[in-house]
């Protein structure tokens, strides 16, 4: 496999240390106890409970870095998409959690970080079936494998910003004293990366559905067809995605029902990603590429 | 400490008395050149709207000038009648005085508890003494001290959590809601002082544009002009409303201007997002039921007010922990003062106890020469030294914690003791 090499050769270094002692447990316990945590330092608002959440958290995403090198999952794979993705929400919220003003954004980025963990465990292991990016995806299905990945995450970041939105609108309707209660930035940035969310992922998943429907009728992922639960999935997901820009576009939707709409959306996501690899065998057309 | 501190506040002086003892700019200048020349000590004045307070401080344990003294000054000062002065002027001493600025630089002591200002002010005063040569040892390490426990109760504590001013509490919420205000209207509706004050807090957020109405198009034109708006006459208040972002209503209108109905009319006209009003006329000017927490944000004057006491209640509840600070703060002030003021004295007793002991041991060495091992000898000089430390751990503690009584006393009153016990006659801080 040309342009693999030094990937295999690195998991030949790591293979005999004790990384293949890493589990799904170890960072989402790390994960679950930076929450609390971060949580904790909400109430109290004490300086050193954030950065020991903080450092939760970062143990968490060293070690979920660690176990990704080690085992390394198909990005196409049912676990290994959840593991990718949930690994990218928390590094990047890390990040921003500490560099950022919105210092709550971990309180709600974890939750979905801890239930994509949750998805990538019920999937089963660290899986190489459908492993195509890393091991098969050539030209256009390695374009097809990113714009929905980078679609997803888009969701992902806006379905975390959405929620801030609707904690932050509440906070506001029954007045709350500011300064008080959950710290998180104004409702117009808010709604601004939920909008912006939304306008990187519809582009993406409707490219990233294209290229998928031109392999599909070329038989280049070996697909089962148009019947085949991934596929319908996909397009389930990209029809949503088709009704919520109108809505925000057509009809000026905004606010706190767009922010309802993005969660929505982006649950919808989860399960297209999650549900066709929990179906019945008997359902699946025999395949080694899989759509999310 | 010889330390005394006079001076009047708005506890027990009212405020045009408060307002002819104001020393500030060129009478302050006069006032530390004059105490500098008459009393000869340390000195800085402390002129706020809400207190006068003078700080004097000494090394040696001269006195102080009293409050006769002080009146006296301020009459030939500022020309105010002495006898007036004696009546409302108070000196505090020593360690309450300590106390007392630690408690006022805290914002303990303010008007209303927690406020940001007054540490900015006592950090003038003491630099305005500095640069005037007024300041000395003494009331440096003090006021230096001062600036650590108000950045400690700070902190440490929630004493100056949160905005009491409504206009500022009006400017949180706006906050909350918007990020950016450069593309943002502001428009008031109505011109009188609240208005004013607000509008003036809301400038600072540097909104695109300031629409002003009001039934009376002058009044509405000079608030206007003094903040870089535009004033519309009242027929089109609409208009306005279709425009801004952040509505200020102030007007002393009877009974509600903008009804839930024309509100409504006035959301299908609008093309701008969400709208945030600042509803601080009584009785209210808009409709509560317009609020939603989403698209419009109403906050009305019981709201804002609301918020003002709880933070007010909360500063409150932080007070005890702070007076805590406080209090430890200004014995630890005193140790540490006291600490340097005999540092010298301890460690002259101390060289000369060193001096006795090593002659002592020299010569029990020199009489016991050959018949005594290395280690015989090293514990033969640890039992004396520890004998020397033995001896002199008393005295020298009794130095260290001396603070609140012997600088009462003149602060000198333990060393005479030990100079006399020890024989020691160049021993002196």
């Amino acid at each position: 496999m040309p342009g693999y090499e030094p990937l295999i050769s690195f998991q030949n270094q790591l293979e005999g240390h004790t990384l293949d002692r890493i589990t799904f447990v170890c960072f989402g316990a790390s994960y679950l106890t930076a929450l609390g945590l971060y949580s904790a330092s909400q109430v109290s608002r004490l300086a050193w409970l954030r950065g020991v959440a903080i450092f939760f958290h970062a143990a968490g995403g060293l070690a979920q870095s660690m176990y990704l090198a080690y085992h390394q999952p198909a990005l196409f794979s049912p676990n290994g998409f959840f593991l990718c993705f949930s690994w990218l929400i928390a590094i990047v919220t890390l990040q921003m959690g500490i560099s950022s003003r919105a210092r709550s954004v971990n309180l709600f980025s974890l939750p979905v970080v801890l239930v994509l963990v949750a998805l990538a465990w019920f999937q089963g292991g660290a899986g190489q079936e459908g492993a195509i990016l890393l091991r098969d995806a050539r030209g256009w299905g390695l374009f097809h494998a990113l714009a929905l990945v980078i679609a997803s995450l888009s969701m992902g970041f806006g379905a975390v910003a959405a929620c801030m939105y609707l904690v932050r609108a509440r906070q506001l309707r029954n007045k709350h004293r500011p300064g008080t209660g959950v710290e998180l930035p104004s409702l117009e940035k808010l709604e601004g990366k939920v909008r912006q969310s939304v306008v990187v992922a519809f582009p993406l998943l409707t490219i990233g559905v294209l290229i998928g429907g031109g392999m599909l009728l070329s038989d280049a992922a070996q697909l089962g067809g148009f019947s085949d639960p991934r596929v319908l999935g996909t397009l389930v997901l990209w029809v949503d995605f088709a009704v919520l820009v109108w809505l925000r576009y057509g009809m000026k939707v905004r606010g706190r029902s767009l922010a309802v709409l993005v969660v929505f959306a982006f649950a919808l996501l989860l399960v297209c990603a999650a549900l066709p690899h929990s179906l019945p065998a008997k359902w699946h057309v025999p395949s080694t590429g899989a759509a999310p | 400490m010889n330390l005394v501190m006079v001076g009047i506040n708005f506890r027990n002086t009212p405020v045009d008395v408060r307002e002819q003892l104001a020393l500030g700019g060129e009478k302050l200048t006069v006032a530390l050149e004059f105490i500098q020349r008459e009393f000869n000590c340390e000195s800085v004045i402390l002129s706020t709207c809400n207190r006068v307070e003078m700080y004097f401080a000494r090394l040696d344990g001269t006195p102080l000038p009293s409050v006769l003294d002080i009146s006296v000054l301020l009459s030939q000062v500022i020309k105010v009648d002495s006898g007036i002065l004696e009546t409302v002027l108070m000196a505090i001493c020593g360690q309450e005085a300590v106390r007392h600025l630690f408690r006022v630089v805290s914002s303990l002591d303010s008007l209303v508890l927690g406020e940001g200002q007054i540490a900015g002010q006592v950090k003038q005063a003491y630099e305005a003494a500095r640069v005037a040569g007024a300041s000395g040892p003494a009331l440096n390490s003090l006021f230096q001290w001062a600036r650590q426990v108000a950045r400690r109760v700070r902190t440490e504590t929630g004493l100056a959590h949160g905005h009491v001013s409504v206009s500022s509490v009006a400017v949180d919420y706006v906050r909350e809601v918007f990020d950016h205000f450069g593309d943002k209207t502001v428009a008031v509706l109505g011109a009188g002082k609240m208005a004013e004050l607000t509008l003036k807090q809301l400038a600072g957020l540097k909104p695109k544009r300031v629409i002003v109405t009001n039934r009376s198009l002058d009044r509405a034109e000079n608030l206007a002009k003094s903040h870089g708006g535009v004033a519309v006459p009242w027929a089109e208040l609409d208009s306005v409303l279709v425009k801004a972002d952040i509505v200020l209503s102030t007007t002393g209108a009877p009974e509600p201007i903008v009804t839930l109905e024309r509100w409504r009319g006035i959301s299908r006209m609008r093309k701008k997002g969400r709208c945030v009003v600042l509803d601080i006329a009584v009785p209210r000017d808009f409709d509560p039921a317009i609020h939603d927490g989403d698209s419009v944000c109403l906050f009305n004057i019981d709201d804002l007010n609301s918020v003002r006491n709880a933070t007010l209640d909360e500063r409150r509840s932080h007070a005890q922990s702070a007076e805590q600070i406080v209090d430890l703060e200004t014995g630890r002030f005193l140790r540490d003062w006291m600490r340097r003021k005999h540092g010298s004295a301890i460690a002259k007793l101390t060289r000369e106890f060193e001096a006795k002991r090593e002659n002592i041991v020299g010569k029990l060495m020199q009489k016991l020469n050959g018949r005594l091992t290395t280690e015989d000898k090293h514990y033969i000089e640890g039992a004396f030294r520890l004998l020397q430390n033995q001896y002199l751990h008393g005295p020298i503690a009794a130095l260290t914690e001396e603070s609140a009584d012997g600088a009462k006393q003149g602060g000198h009153t333990l060393l005479d003791a030990l100079r006399k016990i020890f024989r020691l006659p160049e021993l002196d801080s």
